[in-house]
């Protein structure tokens, strides 16, 4: 059985050779991730999409220079990382539209939740997490939904390893605050209906 | 338990408070990874096969070098003579040399007008420079909501 670093090298190097089928490898591999990501970061399904899309491309154009004695993964959320702090940072400095109003009003379009678990409950921590600042977000989904070491964490954000624990302290915090709100707005509507 | 908080806890208090959140994200539900439409790899395959054509990029060339022709011809025109350069291209009354000629004699007047506002030119790039750059670090580069 191949060692999975080695295999990732492998890939690599033929996609930066022009090897189609390992870029398509690559980006069959590594879509869900980057894809929640970015759904978890921005809190939008079609953004998300546009999103990965986006990172594929610079991933893609800078291939080159993947450093080997890093995992794939990280190098990759690297990059989704520094795409969606980009989008939030545009974002606030956007002309507002009716779309971009319409955009943060409850959306009726099925999320990937709510069409693929039909879950209100994880629809709820979508939205608790949207309410994290974006800096504190991104080290919650990495330690949480991808599971990764403060030291991957913080090479990934740029951050040392005390700095990603600080804010990690505090985003759970943030975090358990914000369920519980949506814990007494369920209770509430529970009561109500 | 009181927490300092941080990077204070201990291995032990930190293991704690890791399980706390993930049972509370477990019964939450979470984490759960978020499914991407099914289409979204063959999206993507798609689009790295078929990059943004980059059609015209020579005409973008083009307009790069008409500024830097206007700018040499100008000095050559302001420093030398108008005809030289033309003269190079054949007579200057005729064919290439000609248009030579007339753009010589369009950079002229941009130089001497360039030259004459230089100073304000300068002094309001200048300024232009240092306030987006202030602009730039106060507001864009501020941290992101950081809670404290």
């Amino acid at each position: 059985m191949s060692d999975p670093q080695s295999d990732e090298l492998d890939l690599v190097t033929r996609a930066c050779a022009g090897d189609q089928s390992a870029c398509a490898t690559i980006v069959q591999r590594y879509t869900g991730v980057l894809y929640n990501q970015a759904y978890r970061m921005l809190g939008d399904a079609f953004e998300a999409e546009d999103a990965v899309q986006e990172v594929f491309l610079r991933v893609f154009r800078n291939l080159k220079s993947y450093d080997p004695s890093r995992r794939l993964v990280t190098w990759l959320l690297t990059i989704g990382s520094n795409y969606c702090i980009d989008r939030l940072r545009r974002r606030r400095f956007s002309w507002l539209t009716l779309e971009d109003v319409a955009f943060w009003l409850p959306s009726t379009q099925p999320g990937p939740e709510r069409s693929a678990l039909q879950s209100a409950q994880r629809e709820a921590v979508q939205r608790a997490l949207q309410r994290l600042p974006e800096s504190y977000r991104g080290v919650t989904v990495l330690r949480y939904w991808h599971d990764l070491s403060y030291d991957e964490i913080g090479a990934i954000l740029g951050l040392t390893e005390a700095t990603v624990k600080t804010r990690l302290h505090r985003a759970r915090k943030m975090l358990q605050e914000a369920l519980a709100a949506e814990e007494e707005l369920w209770n509430a509507e529970g009561m109500a209906s | 338990m009181e927490r300092r908080g941080d990077g204070e806890l201990s291995d032990a208090d930190l293991a704690e408070v890791e399980a706390e959140t993930r049972a509370l994200l477990a019964r939450w539900g979470e984490p759960q990874m978020a499914s991407p439409p099914a289409d979204l790899s063959a999206r993507v395959v798609r689009r790295l096969n078929d990059p943004p054509a980059r059609l015209g990029w020579r005409w973008q060339q083009l307009w790069l070098a008409l500024p830097l022709c206007l700018l040499i011809l100008g000095i050559w025109g302001l420093g030398f003579d108008s005809s030289g350069p033309a003269a190079l291209f054949g007579d200057p009354a005729t064919g290439a040399g000609r248009y030579v000629l007339a753009l010589t004699l369009i950079a002229k007047p941009l130089w001497h007008l360039w030259l004459a506002g230089a100073g304000w030119w300068v002094a309001g790039l200048f300024t232009l420079i240092v306030s987006g750059w202030i602009w730039w670090r106060l507001i864009v580069d501020a941290p992101l909501a950081e809670v404290l």
